[in-house]
């Protein structure tokens, strides 16, 4: 499998599950994107704009950083 | 007999190929096809008479032609079999098939990483009109040139879409 091309995570998984199993298709239009948009967030392939991402937040009702984690370099 | 409501597909059903990257695939199809069956057809007059005399015109315009034709009855081909399909299912095909943030991303950042070839091309182009090199090389070299950098942008799109980016 190849790496994953940023360090920022993300919990939409699971907060689509702890909202009533929102599924992606539901979540992408909310958003306005393709469900194939919301797949590559969730997989971390996709790093969205600073506007999407609050958009998620919103849908979520959470503060941006319980959706998305920046992962620190351990060897810096 | 009315037909049910399109519904919005479930997590455990496979996505579709997006649009673009579906154009990106027959693109980059029709560009190679077409640029290595004009190239098969010069180089064996290339190897056998001079470089004034080789008959490039009819070749490049066919090659041209079947491009752009092939891609585009191609993709609204692709586009309307998609629909058809994902309608069958029941599924709303316009939200899984419209563009988005993400592939106008995805095009901004194949077209940064392709444009040096551009550039080289045109680079190329210029030294051998100012080199006075004969036609059929500098049209060779600026149809070549164009479909090397169709392909190589396109393998970046591809490559985006399959192992993903971050702009």
């Amino acid at each position: 499998m190849s790496p994953k091309p940023t360090r920022v995570t993300n919990q939409i998984r699971a907060l689509r599950a702890a909202h009533g199993d929102i599924t992606q298709a539901e979540l992408a239009e909310r958003l306005g994107v393709t469900r194939q948009t919301v797949i590559a967030i969730e997989q971390g392939k996709y790093s969205p704009s600073l506007e999407m991402a609050f958009q998620i937040a919103r849908v979520f009702s959470v503060p941006l950083d319980e959706v998305f984690q920046y992962q620190e370099d351990d060897a810096s | 007999m009315i037909a049910p409501e399109p519904r919005l597909p479930r997590d455990d059903e496979p996505s579709v190929m997006s649009m673009e990257e579906r154009s990106s695939w027959i693109l980059l199809v029709f560009t190679v096809a077409t640029s290595v069956g004009y190239l098969a057809v010069l180089a064996p007059q290339l190897a056998s008479r001079p470089a004034d005399e080789v008959g490039w015109v009819t070749p490049m315009i066919w090659a041209v032609c079947i491009s752009v034709v092939g891609v585009v009855v191609s993709s609204i081909v692709a586009g309307i079999g998609t629909a058809v399909v994902l309608t069958l299912r029941g599924r709303k095909f316009d939200a899984e098939l419209q563009s988005d943030s993400r592939d106008r991303d995805i095009e901004n950042h194949a077209r940064l990483r392709a444009y040096w070839l551009l550039m080289m091309v045109l680079l190329l182009v210029f030294v051998l009109l100012l080199s006075g090199a004969a036609h059929v090389w500098i049209a060779t070299a600026f149809y070549v040139g164009l479909s090397m950098h169709t392909i190589v942008e396109q393998v970046m799109r591809i490559r985006a879409y399959r192992r993903g980016f971050v702009s």
